[in-house]
């Protein structure tokens, strides 16, 4: 499972367990509580998150095992590929704003809504133009779990 | 009587913000692409972007699926080619 997973409000999320070890996944999030008992590859499991909002996962046997669902209420919303890079079908720039998150960021970054401007003439909406946004962030990244000294080397458990 | 109407009202809203949708849908297919950069401007995989239309944030065009990045944005204002940050 990819450390960040996006879907939309109402998706079913599959947790199969391809290690040849137990898991328990968990998650207090408001956002969706649950918890899948211990498990093994065999077994899949399949959970619906029917809230929108931010769920952590966590593992209840390798407590160094951390993931997070972003779901989102609508169908708008994609991640970025390895060039920084999220494209969108468009069609129109009316009150549309770009909203951004990941665990690493700064609550600073995650809450600022970057916003198209608006066109005044309405007779361009059949003309199609292709736009390019850049996002800069305002604060550095957070640092990731490994970077904690107490924890690594953690993650080598076979 | 009065029940009715109020019920009423918002269905019709949302018919006449369908089929708005649906014209714009098949007429213009641009593309917004997003690039997200830290602070030191190196790009950013993984980060979540998700597009805040008002009025239509709770609509959904399209469902993304697990090989397919691509999702539908539509609005009622035409497309423009520039960008301001709000901070």
């Amino acid at each position: 499972m990819p450390h960040v997973l996006a879907v939309k409000k109402g998706t079913q999320v599959l947790f199969p367990d391809s290690d040849n070890v137990l898991h328990h996944v968990y998650s207090f999030s408001r956002a969706k509580t649950f918890e899948i008992d211990i498990y093994k590859e065999e077994i899949r499991r399949n959970i619906l998150f029917e809230n929108a909002g931010i769920v952590a996962l966590g593992c209840n046997i390798h407590d160094w095992m951390l993931g997070y669902i972003y779901v989102a209420e609508s169908s708008f919303f994609t991640q970025t590929d390895s060039d920084g890079n999220a494209t969108f079908a468009y069609a129109g720039a009316a009150n549309v704003k770009i909203k951004l998150w990941h665990p690493r960021l700064d609550k600073k970054d995650q809450q600022t809504l970057h916003s198209l401007i608006q066109s005044d003439t309405a007779s361009d909406a059949e003309q199609a133009i292709d736009t390019e946004v850049t996002v800069r962030l305002t604060q550095a990244l957070l640092p990731s779990y490994s970077e904690f000294d107490d924890v690594h080397g953690v993650g080598n458990y076979d | 009587m009065n029940q009715n109407s109020k019920t009423i009202v918002p269905i019709k809203k949302q018919i006449l913000l369908a089929l708005a949708l649906c014209m714009l849908m098949h007429s213009a297919s641009a593309k917004l692409l997003v690039n997200v950069l830290d602070k030191d401007s190196r790009p950013l995989a993984n980060i979540v972007v998700e597009l805040v239309v008002d009025g239509l944030a709770t609509t959904p065009l399209e469902t993304k699926s697990d090989n397919d990045s691509f999702v539908g944005i539509v609005s009622a204002q035409p497309p423009t080619a520039s960008m301001q940050q709000i901070e």
